[in-house]
């Protein structure tokens, strides 16, 4: 791929491939790595793609394997990036990370699935091509999604209403 | 619920405490490392080369043995054996009665047909291996470019009725390690009981690797150090040769109203079994129906439930085996209750 090119894709699919890597692996420093290591290997692909659609695909399906072999490594399993170690490095505290917060809270296939179908556009079917699962696989992943995610919010909501109770 | 601005939150959430590098400074890390990684790359390649030729000599020493549990080879050879007419009542006449006109549909439904050329199959492989103290004692694999199904039995350590909920113990390996393949790593979720299952992996071999390795191991990190280039541990594997035989399996997306609380969505055949995907709201009533393969001559083989039965929420994956070796061409309807599924028209 030329250099002309991998910058257009960067531009275009960076925040594609950035929330991707975030739904598996949840630390945004980790997500990014992800993502560089996914345009190292678009920029170095040899084969075509037919479309536009296709490098999306592409860049998501790089994207998954990446993420779940770093899951799986030791290093990840049994290490805590420094920034949590040290609580203030990267992590700016002023901004109130709530809804990261809760979105961790789903496992990450599920978080992957509501991630492509409600933030990507893609359909049950795709998902289904892209992740190489069964289309009703993801239809439960989405159905099951939603309720967890509906049912963090209404938690959510509840504690902070007590909090403010108690705040009075 | 406005779900994308959840997720719209949340990123910008994470790109604003992570201070990630912008477009242009990301797109200079990339081509500087590309390159470094280029460089790198040629001064190991000689080594790489010969890595490859020990894997390649190892894969000759893998002993298979004939299969003695299932005698899977034996049936293969008596598979017309066991088919027979379809008889005027051809299951239990009790069992019909109580579903007739309450669920059984008695619809006829044509499935567009796709076939694939099975690219491996063996029924002559006997190995057990050890995992986490349970015995996984694998028969036979069959392999048609999408799907990797493997026959095996689990025996679980003394005092153990189930394995954990998930118990990895497959990697794929091409026999020529090359980073730019798209091979899935392969970790089997075993939610069973002791007993024979066959279990799918879905997964894509390059069509220019002749062998692959299935590698058996007792925990993810084992995997992936194996697939990061780790040695093989001694007899940890089975070595898949892509030998391309003639035979066929067939995979169909469908919207299949069994009954009234049982769709089919996906089917799936291949020698060693039929997976039938669906969703079922009352699930056990409708998984117990009963279930035959007819072929182009007209006769029948009932279909038993050997396999497992995966559900998550209310989809099913329902997997029957039917103690033969099928060539799918040669099966034209899918009988499910009443429902006749066609598939080779």
């Amino acid at each position: 791929m030329s250099d002309i090119e991998l910058e257009s894709c960067v531009r275009r699919y960076r925040n594609t491939v950035f929330g991707t890597a975030l739904c598996f692996v949840k630390n945004p420093s980790d997500a990014d790595d992800i993502a560089q290591e996914v345009f190292i290997k678009l920029y170095k692909y040899d084969g075509e793609f037919d479309s536009d659609e296709h490098i999306r695909a592409w860049l998501i399906r790089c994207t998954v394997n990446l993420s779940k072999s770093l899951l799986r490594s030791y290093w990840h399993k049994f290490s805590a990036p420094l920034e949590e170690a040290e609580n203030k490095v990267y992590y700016d505290k002023s901004v109130d990370a709530d809804m990261l917060k809760l979105l961790n809270k789903l496992r990450p296939k599920i978080r992957s699935v509501l991630y492509l179908h409600y933030y990507e556009g893609y359909s049950a079917a795709e998902i289904a091509g892209i992740l190489k699962i069964s289309e009703s696989a993801v239809m439960a992943r989405l159905s099951r999604g939603r309720k967890q995610l509906r049912t963090l919010l209404l938690e959510e909501r509840n504690e902070s209403e007590n909090g403010l109770q108690e705040y009075i | 619920m406005d779900y994308r601005n959840i997720f719209e939150s949340a990123m910008n959430e994470a790109r604003e405490t992570a201070h990630l590098p912008d477009d242009d400074r990301f797109i200079r890390i990339v081509k500087e490392r590309t390159s470094k990684m280029e460089k790198k790359n040629f001064r190991f390649r000689k080594s790489v080369v010969i890595a490859a030729s020990i894997a390649a000599v190892a894969a000759m020493t893998v002993s298979v043995g004939a299969a003695t549990n299932w005698d899977i080879a034996s049936l293969f050879a008596g598979a017309n054996a066991d088919r027979h007419g379809i008889p005027d009542t051809w299951y239990q006449r009790e069992f019909r009665e109580y579903y007739k006109n309450e669920y059984f549909t008695d619809t006829v439904v044509s499935s567009d047909t796709e076939y694939d050329i099975l690219k491996a199959i063996s029924t002559e492989v006997d190995r057990e291996f050890d995992v986490n103290g349970h015995k996984v004692h694998i028969f036979g694999y069959a392999y048609d470019g999408n799907r990797l199904d493997v026959m095996y039995d689990v025996i679980c350590d003394e005092g153990t009725d189930t394995l954990e909920e998930t118990t990895p113990f497959g990697s794929i390996i091409p026999s020529v390690p090359d980073d730019s393949y798209d091979l899935r790593s392969v970790e089997y979720d075993l939610l069973t009981a002791p007993g024979k299952y066959i279990a799918g992996i879905d997964l894509r071999i390059p069509e220019d690797t002749g062998t692959v390795r299935l590698n058996i191991v007792d925990s993810a990190d084992k995997a992936e150090a194996i697939r990061k280039g780790a040695s093989y541990e001694a007899d940890n594997y089975i070595d898949i040769a892509l030998n391309r035989d003639n035979v066929y399996s067939y995979r169909s997306e469908t919207e299949t109203k069994i009954c009234d609380d049982f769709t089919v969505t996906n089917l799936s055949i291949t020698p060693f079994m039929i997976r039938i995907e669906g969703r079922s709201l009352e699930s056990v009533r409708a998984l117990d129906l009963p279930i035959l393969a007819v072929f182009s001559d007209g006769s029948v083989i009932d279909l038993h439930r050997k396999g497992s039965v995966a559900c998550e929420h209310e989809f099913y994956s329902l997997y029957v085996t039917h103690g033969v070796l099928l060539d799918a061409r040669e099966i034209t309807e899918l009988r499910i209750g009443d429902t006749v599924i066609r598939i080779n028209q």
